[in-house]
């Protein structure tokens, strides 16, 4: 009785376990020791995701590897391994076993993705835009992330106006302002400026900044022969844009807007500056390339 | 005064016991201006009715029943929308309430048919947001994780209630900056650590959610699918004033003049070319508001639990995006995941790796109304004119602080909360902790115009005190090695013995499957003979090593002599004789590891009570479990020696 008593006093005294994880390092510690006593392909897909974390990318693949040996069907574990192993043979090769294996829709989708993504950063643009153009076919209420890589995809290919009408669809369907933007630029990129120019108004009349948009208008007025619309665009857009530049760590979104107004006023001096600057940064090359386009056509 | 106290006391705390109907009691989302869902579970079909009004007593107004939306479970093949993570027999029923005044007080009751579920008590209320620019001052809560059930939690919730109830101002809204259901986000564990626990809030106030890693486990932010997504009502179409981000992962939102920005800085790319960075940036092109306040999971800035330094989301976000979130005006940035709080002085373009706080301190003082006075930013958004960084990852679980953060002014280690006050030109921000007591208070005032000059050499906080080193007694001088330097012993790397966690320091374990070699043992540092290629894979190595401990010895002459990084435990035929660095435990389970530097010393360590161990005469084992600190330790060493005094 005594014992018992004590036992639902000590129970009302402490609090709950916390739960709560700790430092990544000691998390790593402690599936290690998990791993040492017993080892699952959760434990060891778990310890990938800390290693990750820390940008140990060789200690992840090598726990995700594990991970399917125990357990070849851990989807999370493929999927992350895939995406780990970027454009290699062997991330095209697990991907495309997973999209011919069985699954649910929704995983059927995933995987053909994942294909699509992975032939895209190889350069295979047909073989990516054949998956892409099969998810549109069989499933129309897809992520809107497949269209954007679709658009990309086409515009690999030259095809700026297919690209445009995929992610007007897609915005359409989804009321994603990425998706719209994106529209709006490839439609300007295909010479369309009928369907775009009403949007690019109204939200120049409604934006705190306006500088992206004033860019928009730029490229519109160009492509209806107007250079003087343009010229003043661009220099309206300069001026909002510079002062919030950060004079030592700049928003890089921020130098490629100033990069483009460079190219299309013709300053290429100044526009290959923030494009250097920008391709010294991590970023992949498909964010700068409506600069790096513009400045090779002018 | 008092009654008034104890009429908002009632109000909150009205937590009864919970409606039986309900398998989760009703709960508030995305409210606007216009309109507001309740949203409720059950474990069974019923036909729902809502109906509100603005009195209590006089709830003469009907949802209509289109508007209330079924979700089941996939598995029940109805024609309904569906949630993924409930008891299959679960519905979720979400009562969208439209055309209703700004800025107003309703009261609502919730039906199965004829028959009344809520109770006819003033705590069923909500109240609209202000017009989106129009002025109106907030205030709202912010917590983080907090999601452990435990008492903590509730007593950060607890001291909420109390202070604002005293204050006789209820909060207008709340904020989520994730962890909120330990430890995978499942629908049990939202229903205990997070729905149960502020149910007496959440019926009468929203919670705007952002994603942590432990939700993580179980909900994606790309496709909006687990119980997070389940639970939550995001406006990813623009429905509450942001721009439509097509992802309930990352949102935003308007309350007047103020502008609110959700990110998911857990599991989506954050880099500027990602979808999430292509809509913040879209977004706070957009926005007209006078204050901007951002909050996602992981703290560009922290020496809490976590290290803004080292982890790869957390750099990802200081260097990707609070570039654009600076650019843009932000005010104030809300994370978590670190559990401490820890609150900056005035910043700007703090993006490198490591933070430093030279040229990005741009006000250091405390931003103390009642101290050194508060921060002043220009009216208006202004681009790259200073943000406070809080990380406020301090609402329920064990804190802790592994260093000093440059840029903070305030860090305290204890459980609590952020209260923030947004009125006239003013942010007013307060961290209560979970006893009821305001431990920081700071404030940014916008007027003007405010150009800041960056601070040379600003204001540092104090460095984590390192712990004293304690004074070792020194080898006694003309000591014979019962164990040499340099000796050969058996070693396990790479794997824990079998058995129990002692037995493999006893003198019958067989370790002929060990490999042997010379100590010292380890990596780095150039120190070690036998080089164990460790780093990344495990942190624990055994060695062990028969002597003859002559006839006669004088065993309280004993006494170790180790060279160590960072901590190890050695046993004297089995038996536990010292330990050093460790806290708990011991093998695969020892835990509480103290870093410590072998320095190419010995550090000699008097050896007690060993008559009832040693076999004089005879031969005996030593054996020593060396630990390292953690996985990505830059080095490791264990090289002992035994000696006898004379």
């Amino acid at each position: 009785m005594m014992r018992s008593c004590l036992l639902a006093l000590l129970l009302v005294i402490i609090p709950a376990s916390s739960p709560g994880h700790t430092d990544v390092s000691e998390t790593i510690k402690a599936l290690s020791s998990k791993i040492a006593g017993k080892a699952t392909a959760d434990l060891y897909y778990q310890r990938a995701t800390e290693f990750r974390a820390l940008r140990e990318s060789d200690h992840a693949i090598e726990d995700l590897r594990a991970a399917l040996k125990l357990e070849p069907k851990h989807r999370q574990a493929k999927i992350s391994l895939i995406r780990a192993l970027g454009k290699s043979d062997e991330a095209l090769a697990m991907a495309t076993s997973y999209l011919v294996g069985g699954h649910s829709a929704h995983s059927a989708i995933e995987a053909a993705y994942l294909v699509a993504h992975i032939h895209h950063l190889r350069g295979e643009n047909v073989h990516a835009l054949a998956i892409c153009e099969k998810i549109q076919a069989l499933a129309k209420s897809h992520e809107n992330t497949i269209d954007l890589l679709h658009a990309d995809i086409l515009l690999d290919l030259a095809r700026p106006a297919d690209a445009a009408a995929i992610l007007k669809n897609s915005w359409q369907r989804t009321q994603s302002i990425v998706v719209r933007n994106n529209w709006i630029d490839l439609a300007l990129t295909a010479g369309q400026t009928t369907a775009v120019l009403p949007i690019i108004s109204e939200e120049l009349s409604s934006s705190r900044f306006r500088s992206s948009w004033l860019i928009r208008r730029a490229r519109a007025s160009l492509i209806l022969k107007k250079p003087a619309e343009a010229r003043a665009d661009l220099s309206t857009a300069l001026l909002e844009i510079t002062p919030r530049i950060h004079p030592e760590r700049p928003d890089l979104t921020l130098i490629t807007d100033r990069g483009l107004v460079h190219a299309l006023m013709g300053n290429p001096v100044l526009a290959r500056r923030d494009l250097e600057e920008l391709r010294k940064s991590s970023l992949p090359p498909a964010y700068y390339r409506l600069l790096s386009d513009t400045l090779a056509k002018r | 005064m008092k009654s008034l106290f104890l009429l908002f006391l009632t109000t909150f705390l009205v937590a009864a016991d919970p409606i039986p109907e309900f398998s989760r009691q009703p709960y508030l989302q995305l409210a606007t201006d216009d309109s507001i869902r309740i949203v409720w579970r059950a474990r069974t079909q019923m036909t729902p009715r809502v109906v509100f009004g603005s009195t209590v007593d006089s709830l003469s107004s009907k949802v209509p029943a289109a508007q209330i939306l079924t979700r089941t479970h996939p598995s029940l093949s109805e024609d309904n929308p569906i949630f993924k993570d409930a008891p299959v027999e679960t519905r979720q029923f979400e009562a969208t309430i439209t055309a209703l005044k700004p800025l107003t007080s309703y009261y609502y009751a919730i039906y199965d048919g004829d028959k009344r579920l809520t109770p006819a008590d003033t705590s069923y209320r909500f109240k609209t947001n202000p017009v989106p620019g129009k002025e109106n001052p907030v205030y709202f809560w912010v917590v983080g994780d907090s999601g452990t059930g435990g008492k903590a939690q509730a007593q950060v919730h607890t001291s909420m209630v109390e202070h604002t109830a005293k204050k006789g101002q209820p909060i207008d809204l709340y904020i989520h900056v994730g962890d909120m259901a330990y430890g995978s986000g499942t629908n049990k564990e939202f229903s205990d650590r997070f729905f149960k626990m502020y149910e007496p809030t959440l019926r009468n106030t929203v919670c705007w959610g952002s994603m942590g890693n432990h939700e993580g486990k179980t909900s994606k932010g790309a496709t909006g699918i687990g119980p997070f997504y389940d639970a939550f009502i995001h406006p990813a179409k623009g429905e509450a004033g942001g721009l439509p981000s097509g992802k309930e992962a990352f949102y935003s939102f308007d309350y007047g003049k103020v502008h609110f920005i959700c990110l998911d800085s857990h599991d989506l790319d954050r880099r500027p070319t990602g979808e999430m960075a292509q809509w913040l940036k879209a977004d706070l092109e957009k926005t007209k508001a006078e204050f901007l306040v951002a909050f996602f999971h992981h703290p560009p800035y922290t020496k809490g639990s976590h290290d803004s330094d080292r982890e790869g989301q957390l750099v990802e976000m200081r260097e990707h995006i609070m570039p654009i979130l600076e650019s843009g005006g932000v005010d104030l940035v809300f994370t978590g995941h670190s559990h401490i709080y820890e609150r900056s002085m005035l910043i700007d373009g703090a993006y490198q790796t490591p933070s430093v706080a030279k040229g990005v301190i741009l006000d250091d003082r405390d931003g103390d109304p009642e101290g050194d006075g508060p921060y002043r930013k220009s009216a208006g958004l202004t681009p790259n004119n200073g943000t406070v960084a809080v990380t406020t990852g301090h609402g329920g679980t064990t804190n802790r602080r592994s260093g000093t953060h440059p840029l903070m002014r305030r860090i305290i280690l204890a459980n609590g909360s952020c209260l923030i006050t947004i009125k006239d030109d003013t942010i007013l921000g307060e961290m209560l902790d979970l006893n009821g007591e305001i431990r920081d208070t700071f404030a940014i005032k916008k007027s003007g115009v405010v150009t800041h000059t960056v601070i040379e050499n600003p204001w540092q906080p104090q460095p984590l005190r390192p712990a004293k080193k304690p004074t070792t007694p020194t080898a006694p001088r003309g000591a014979t090695a019962l164990i040499e330097k340099g000796a050969t012993w058996s070693y396990l790397a790479g794997a824990h013995p079998a058995g129990d966690p002692t037995d493999w320091a006893a003198p019958e374990y067989d370790c002929s499957e060990w490999k042997t070699g010379k100590a010292g043992f380890g990596y780095g540092d150039d120190d070690d003979t036998t080089e164990i290629n460790m780093r990344g894979k495990f942190t624990t190595v055994y060695v062990r090593k028969e002597f003859d401990l002559p006839a006669g010895a004088n065993l309280n002459k004993l006494g170790l002599s180790v060279s160590y990084d960072d901590a190890f435990i050695a046993y004297l035929n089995g038996h536990e004789v010292h330990r050093q660095g460790v806290d708990n435990k011991q093998g695969a389970e020892a835990a509480g590891f103290k870093n410590h530097d072998a320095n190419k010393t010995f550090e000699y360590f008097p050896l007690k009570s060993l008559s009832k161990i040693l076999k004089p005469g005879q031969k005996n084992v030593l054996a020593i479990e060396g630990h390292n600190v953690n996985l990505t330790s830059s080095d490791f060493t264990l090289h002992p020696r035994l000696l006898l005094g004379k």
